[in-house]
């Protein structure tokens, strides 16, 4: 969000995370900035007016910097384009950029207006992950899978924030599409490979299977709306 | 015709010779005893004869043919050979360990033919083991089971035997026992080369004794020749003389005085 | 006479193989029927050549049938493999698991995958493996030598699968791909989930050549059992006895973990299990280890299938549940005099 909102010359620091192009879509960006592991003395030798936190770490660096008079703000990992919406405009008014948040929110409503799905039944489909993993119906890929129109079967499977399906099952509830998310990287796993699976290729045979870039998807933000037209494209 | 022909074998092991010259002729019929001190080079000449070491020197014929020549299968049907200690690795049963001896005669299935069989059968009841054969060859005693590895000897049917100490440690009854079986196998129209410590049993059952000295023939022929004062002072040691009374022969030593 | 000669006559595998071989049909049956979606035992036939649209007979002829094969061939390879290498070194303790030898196939399997190589060529895998696999052989002589004892034979085993295991892990954790620290599990605990065809097809041919190098060496181990020497002047070719069981082991087992990971005890207990059933005869034990490692392999999958784990079960980790104490069982036995 911080990339969305400001210039790189208000960025102190940030975190390792934003460089790895799996992650992150502005790893270029980030390249050119220092980056942080997230320890206290880190963030304090940059000596920042802001500190950005997301709910996934540990409480300890933030309760040290607030002891020393730092000012934190801390976000709960979005799971909802309402959600990363709602984070994005409290960031915004604690940097002073409101105006230039709601633009932001403005063009993203507009392309996913465009991009609404005809009238019709939903196609099934799954997001199926390295090792079996689905992502559950709270979470943003369930969100943008049905923002694109489709019936996603983590709820049809009970999944609340997500779980690991055995193929056997997986192909039981046979979806109509299966929907995989990739990151560019040369070395081969087990855990990939699954995806690659007979068994899977014959049961969604006569289905689809869509391709969508992991970083488009893993946090919220203005590029999500690609993500929601990627998945669009396989629509039959 | 010599079932076995040995002519100017040498072996050497590290370096150091252990046979040099042996001149060896085993007939039909004949029971020949190879006997020498400790470290005479027995065993290894037992060995050479029996094609695991290559001599360095020398020809070996078996058969009026070479025994390199022989296709392992062949000279494993024409020579059975007996090691020096007993070993049983798998608690096999007696009919099992008799039974091995067919190896050189059994197809690569490995079941047993008839003829198989009665070969076991009629070494088994040579070997006085018609009682044992159901019994676990890990549950026999030291000379029971000695009987059961002549058995295995004998049940392959060979021209020619080659054993190793087949009556070493164990009970003068046992030991008679085994070297008759080795005495009709040459009575019957093989030949047997025996290697023993002993010499009053050596004296007793062989047509002729060769006395292996440091790696040489020292002596070859009947026990009486053989066993001289001279020579048992010379490579036993022993002040002793040769006694053959009433069908029995020894060589006993005179205890010191 | 005829009644003493059957009382005393050997004890003939067929019964017991017979026995074997059923009980490894019923295994494959139930490896075929069993999962989180369970299907009859009579429906089978109908969905083992049913429609390929059928979800049911994509399950039972994509994800399950490969499995239970692939279960078949890699428990008789390792059985073949445990009973043939206690026969020749003529230790029970002998197995391609505790001598290092699936751990070094593993390793190299391990290299060769996750460095991309086995992308270029699918055949590089198992060819990886049986390579890792007749290394650790050729180290397991190098180390204990020719006449080992007991004790440094099952020392250099150790030594061999400490260093594979902590090459392999570091090899893991080395690859930039983030799954691959977590499939340590797979490659050191062995499992048969989620393995297709192509598997299969892949090690199909070493595992039929390595299993055929195995058996042909029964009767030079049954000569074996009462020493070198002797086997020698039975006719057996001690030089190409030992290959015959190195280059058998290095195929079957090499080319198995290069696509299940290591499966360990299975090698070990099988021969012991079998021996009392033929007497004690290493050609008889060889052919039977076969169909029980097989049905060993088959059983300890379906037990990673119960359903109170979730599927979360390493087929490893059953194999060592059952082997184990196992292993302590022989321990003790040893200790015991005779």
């Amino acid at each position: 969000m911080l990339f969305e909102l400001v210039d790189d010359a208000r960025i102190a620091s940030v975190t390792t995370l934003s460089r790895d192009p799996g992650l992150s879509p502005f790893h270029r960006r980030a390249a050119g900035l220092p980056v942080n592991h997230g320890a206290a003395e880190e963030l304090l030798a940059v000596a920042p007016d802001l500190v950005l936190s997301g709910s996934g770490g540990t409480r300890l660096a933030e309760r040290l910097l607030g002891a020393l008079g730092v000012p934190v703000l801390s976000f709960d990992h979005a799971d909802s384009l309402e959600a990363y919406a709602a984070n994005l405009r409290r960031l915004a008014a604690a940097l002073g950029v409101t105006p230039r948040a709601e633009r932001l929110l403005a063009a993203l409503a507009a392309k996913l207006a465009r991009l609404a799905p005809p009238p019709g039944p939903a196609p099934r489909a799954v997001v199926y992950q390295p090792n079996g993993y689905v992502p559950g119906a709270q979470t943003l890929m369930h969100d943008l899978v049905s923002r694109a129109g489709y019936a996603d079967l983590a709820t049809e499977l009970g999944l609340g924030f997500g779980g690991f399906v055995a193929l056997e099952s997986l192909v039981a509830a046979h979806p109509e599409v299966l929907i995989v998310s990739v990151r560019d990287t040369r070395a081969p796993s087990l855990a990939e490979q699954l995806l690659d699976h007979p068994a899977l290729r014959a049961s969604t045979a006569a289905a689809r299977r869509v391709e969508v870039a992991e970083n488009l998807w893993t946090c919220a933000g203005a590029f999500s709306a690609d993500a929601v037209a990627t998945l669009e494209q396989a629509r039959p | 015709m010599s079932l076995l022909e040995a002519s100017g074998l040498s072996f050497a092991r590290r370096g150091r010779a252990v046979l040099e010259g042996i001149d060896l002729v085993v007939a039909a019929g004949e029971l020949v005893t190879v006997i020498g001190p400790n470290g005479a080079g027995k065993s290894t000449l037992l060995r050479v004869l029996a094609g695991m070491l290559s001599p360095l020197q020398g020809t070996l014929r078996l058969l009026g043919r070479d025994l390199g020549s022989y296709r392992p299968a062949a000279r494993a049907r024409l020579l059975g050979y007996h090691a020096q200690n007993p070993e049983l690795n798998w608690p096999l049963s007696v009919w099992d360990i008799i039974a091995l001896g067919r190896l050189p005669h059994s197809a690569n299935l490995g079941a047993l033919t008839r003829a198989d069989h009665a070969a076991v059968m009629q070494a088994a009841a040579r070997a006085d083991l018609l009682g044992l054969l159901g019994r676990r060859g890990d549950s026999l005693s030291g000379g029971e089971l000695a009987r059961v590895l002549v058995a295995r000897l004998l049940a392959g049917e060979h021209r020619l035997l080659l054993a190793d100490e087949p009556i070493a440690n164990l009970d003068p009854r046992y030991q008679v026992d085994i070297l008759a079986l080795l005495r009709a196998h040459a009575d019957g129209g093989g030949a047997t080369v025996v290697v023993l410590h002993d010499l009053a049993m050596a004296a007793r059952y062989s047509d002729r004794l060769v006395l292996l000295d440091g790696g040489r023939v020292q002596a070859d022929g009947p026990p009486h020749r053989v066993l001289t004062a001279a020579r048992l002072a010379a490579s036993f040691g022993v002040d002793a003389d040769y006694l053959a009374t009433s069908g029995i022969a020894a060589a006993l030593a005179r205890a010191r005085a | 006479m005829s009644t003493v000669a059957d009382r005393a006559g050997s004890r003939r595998p067929a019964p017991a193989l017979l026995l074997l071989l059923a009980v490894c049909a019923l295994l494959f049956v139930a490896a075929l029927c069993v999962g989180p979606v369970p299907t009859a035992p009579l429906a089978l036939p109908r969905l083992l050549w049913g429609d390929p649209g059928d979800p049911l007979s994509v399950i039972v002829r994509e994800l399950r049938l490969p499995r239970a094969l692939l279960a078949v061939l890699v428990g008789a390879s390792l059985g073949l493999s445990g009973a043939a290498l206690q026969g020749l070194l003529r230790n029970p303790l002998a197995e391609p698991g505790l001598l290092g030898i699936s751990g070094c196939a593993a390793l190299c399997a391990v290299l060769v995958f996750y460095s991309g190589l086995a992308g270029h060529d699918a055949w590089v895998l198992p060819a990886a493996g049986m390579v890792g696999a007749g290394g650790a052989v050729l180290g397991l002589y190098a180390l204990a030598g020719r006449q080992a004892s007991m004790l440094t034979l099952i020392l250099a085993g150790v030594a061999l699968n400490s260093l594979a295991a902590a090459l392999t892990t570091l090899v893991l954790n080395l690859t930039p791909n983030p799954f691959a620290a977590y499939e340590i599990f797979f490659w050191l605990m062995g499992s048969l989930a989620n393995r297709s065809f192509e598997h299969l097809w892949l090690i199909l041919p070493f595992v039929t050549l390595g299993a055929a190098l195995l058996l042909a060496s029964a009767r030079g181990l049954d000569a074996l059992a009462l020493g070198e020497d002797v086997a020698h002047s039975l006719g057996t070719d001690l030089g190409a006895l030992r290959r015959r069981v190195i280059l058998g082991s290095a195929l079957a087992v090499g080319s198995s973990v290069a696509v299940t990971g290591v499966i360990g005890f299975v090698g070990l207990v099988v021969p012991h299990l079998v021996r009392p059933l033929v007497g004690h005869r290493p050609g008889a034990v060889l052919v039977l280890s076969a169909v029980a490692g097989a049905a060993l392999t088959l059983a300890a999958d379906l037990g990673t299938r119960f359903p109170l784990l979730n599927g979360e079960l390493r087929l490893g980790v059953v194999t060592a549940l059952l082997g184990a104490p196992f292993f302590i069982h022989l321990v003790l036995r040893s200790r015991l005099p005779t």
